[in-house]
């Protein structure tokens, strides 16, 4: 094996890609394409979110704030429950994203200057219990009920500072009780299931390692297209050694690999606002040998399979299907039984998810990942090893 | 240069389990400097053989050495050496000549100003130099072919494989075609073509005649057309069918072979003139002319594979064990 034929067929190669357009556009937009999308078709149009209302009050107040937070267009609210336990039940079954407990002396506190006085030392008698697990819609869902709440508590306490005024109240406390409210009221608001809703954190890196997958795909028909357009016949006649065949092929998918892993991660910083909290070279390097790993399995299948079509379809069924549902990005692989949990372990996508979150998120290092990065460079060594070994330079 | 022995490829499906034998008993010498023709229908073996040869595939039986290297333990050894020219054009469609080119030289490591030399020769050889920028696949059949033939050149190889280079060419770009490998032959390279014309066949040196998987006969085109038991006579007659039924019946006559408006009768000797000549005006066949034609290869080899089909009755079945 020599680089002159590396290099050789790591430039032809560079010109097939760039020759069909169906493979720029695969390669060079593709995973930051499924990134923006995926993640933007997960942020978009959260309206409707199910409310339901534990009104223990039971007053003029409480009915009006209810008729308000229906009125918003984020916000529906379906019904009322009578208990605690029922509201639980109702968020369990995923009825109720977010519930509303209207505690009794809520009319009070806006109808009495005592009333008032006790809202602001001890809360408000009303809190929101939300849902976390779907986190975007969570986050939007109680912005709105925060934004309604406030308004109308302001706004009802304003009407109650008036009146007494009228009513001939002293008008220095007015003016200082004025000034406290326009300091907002602290709602208590309970995100059940996932604490901080910052998923998009959560999900962006992780996405960056499924997106990955798009050039293993595509390395997947290479020796297949040769077979197909019988142009291999002419290359396996030359003196090329086979792993500089398999090498060359590769290294212009590697390198669009990386520039997607910088492209990408641009996109996770600045349109996301992810932090990076892991080394920047160590994550570089890591990413070349996921890219590195899912190409060593998409090489396999090429030759394997032996037509283009085959080949391409194959590989989108291991990478797309198992290789991101199981990956860990939408479901923990805690979660899954024995054998599905071995299975995985040939997935490269396993490790890159984990990496990714790991250097992203935690700003983990190779202390926590070692053995990511051991299962990665076995299947990328493995891979190309298999791969040259099955791999003949022969036509039948 | 080539040595074979008793080379034999089946083929095994592996849906049905049928055997085909590509390539039975295939045992040849070819010597440095050779233009040899390997000439017979699609589906005698050709391409098989060439394969084996050029060690992109492993014979079944037999053994094969190329330039003193075992076709299967010294097949890379016989790649350096090699320009092989699939029957499928073998060069990047989606890529110009001089990027297919540029390609193959790479490949062998031909560089720097040896390269543009070699390059610009070769387009000059075979007439490609206003197509440089042309993709591959737009070029027509016969440039395809000849582009393939230039890559095959680049290295100058010490031997040539080229499989069925004239197949879906036009007729004048396969004299030139013929011409090209005539010089490359004249230069003293060592060239092996498969075609399935017989007029292809009177142009090479020496010529194997290749039917249902099998070496039939292996010689020069004359010592070939030497081999037919009697000789050839051209004749022009009014009605070619029925006179072809009656020719058959007639003592002395071998063959009769249609060719275009002339039946070529292959006779045992002159003597036979006569006879044809009376039997057919008692039929009231108007001939408008008979004369003694020198034998090409086609009447010989069709008069071959005619024979070999009458004595191997169930001709399918033998080759397929």
């Amino acid at each position: 094996m020599t680089w002159r034929h590396v290099m050789a067929i790591a430039k032809k190669e560079w010109l097939h890609i760039i020759r069909d357009p169906m493979t720029i556009f695969l390669l060079a937009v593709g995973p930051v394409l499924m990134l923006i999308l995926v993640s933007y078709a997960m942020a978009t149009d959260v309206k409707d979110v199910p409310v339901y209302v534990l009104d223990q009050d039971n007053s003029q107040h409480s009915q009006n704030l209810i008729a308000r937070l229906d009125n918003d267009d984020v916000l529906s609210v379906k019904g009322d429950v009578t208990s605690r336990d029922a509201s639980e039940r109702k968020m369990e079954r995923r009825q109720a994203k977010v519930i509303v407990i209207i505690e009794p002396g809520f009319a009070d506190q806006l109808s009495s200057l005592a009333g008032m006085q006790s809202m602001y030392d001890s809360g408000p008698a009303f809190s929101f219990i939300v849902d976390g697990t779907d986190p975007i819609s969570a986050e939007v869902a109680t912005e709105a009920a925060m934004n309604q709440s406030e308004a109308y508590v302001t706004g009802e306490l304003n009407t109650l500072l008036e009146n007494q005024l009228d009513a001939g109240a002293d008008p220095t406390l007015i003016r200082l009780l004025r000034q406290q409210i326009e300091s907002p009221v602290v709602f208590d608001i309970e995100n059940r299931y996932n604490a901080d809703l910052k998923a998009i954190w959560d999900l962006v890196p992780a996405l960056i390692a499924v997106a990955l997958v798009l050039p293993g795909m595509s390395i997947a028909t290479v020796i297949a297209r040769e077979r197909d357009q019988g142009t291999l016949e002419a290359l396996v006649a030359t003196p090329i050694h086979k792993q500089a065949i398999l090498m060359g092929k590769s290294l212009p998918y590697m390198f669009t690999s990386l520039i997607n892993v910088g492209l990408m991660y641009g996109v996770a910083r600045v349109v996301f606002g992810v932090p990076f909290r892991g080394n920047l070279l160590l994550y570089l390097a890591l990413s070349g040998l996921y890219a590195f790993a899912t190409l060593a399995i998409g090489l396999l299948f090429s030759i394997l399979i032996r037509s283009q079509e085959a080949a391409m379809w194959s590989a989108m069924l291991f990478f797309l299907f198992p290789g991101i549902l199981l990956s860990g990005m939408f479901f923990p692989i805690e979660v899954f039984p024995f054998m599905v949990k071995i299975e995985t372990l040939e997935l490269p996508a396993v490790s890159g998810v984990l990496i990714n979150r790991g250097m992203f998120l935690q700003g983990v290092g190779p202390r926590v990942l070692w053995w990511n990065i051991i299962l990665l460079l076995f299947i990328a060594v493995e891979g190309f090893e298999i791969a040259g070994r099955i791999f003949k330079k022969r036509i039948a | 240069m080539i040595q074979v022995n008793g080379l034999e490829r089946t083929f095994k499906s592996w849906l049905s389990g049928r055997v085909v034998t590509a390539v039975q008993n295939l045992s040849l010498h070819i010597q440095p400097g050779e233009l040899f023709g390997l000439v017979g229908p699609d589906g005698a073996g050709k391409t098989t053989t060439l394969r084996m040869l050029a060690g992109i595939l492993k014979p079944t039986a037999g053994e094969a050495t190329v330039n003193g290297h075992d076709i299967v333990k010294g097949a890379e050894a016989i790649k350096k050496e090699l320009g092989y020219m699939p029957q499928q054009f073998g060069l990047y469609g989606d890529l110009t000549v001089d990027e297919n080119l540029n390609f193959i030289c790479d490949v062998f490591g031909v560089t720097g100003a040896e390269r543009e030399q070699r390059i610009k020769e070769l387009l000059d050889f075979t007439n490609l130099h206003e197509f440089r920028k042309r993709r591959g696949r737009q070029l027509s059949g016969g440039m395809q072919k000849k582009l393939g033939l230039t890559a095959a050149l680049v290295h100058r190889p010490k031997l040539l494989l080229l499989d069925e280079p004239t197949t879906g060419v036009d007729p004048v770009a396969r004299r030139e075609f013929w011409d090209i490998l005539a010089q490359l032959h004249a230069q003293g390279s060592t060239v092996i073509v498969s075609t399935p014309y017989m007029d292809e066949a009177e142009r090479c040196n020496r010529v194997g005649l290749m039917y249902n998987g099998k070496l039939m006969i292996c010689d020069t085109p004359s010592a070939i057309k030497r081999l037919l038991p009697g000789i050839v006579l051209a004749l022009r007659v009014d009605d070619l069918n029925t006179s072809e039924r009656l020719l058959k019946q007639i003592e002395g006559v071998i063959d009769v072979q249609p060719y275009g408006d002339v039946l070529n009768v292959i006779v045992q000797d002159q003597s036979v003139q006569p006879v044809i000549e009376k039997q057919l005006a008692q039929a009231g066949i108007q001939i408008t002319s008979i004369r003694p034609a020198p034998p090409r290869m086609e009447e010989v080899f069709i008069y071959f594979v005619r024979r070999y089909v009458e004595n191997h009755t169930q001709p399918e079945e033998e080759v397929h064990a």
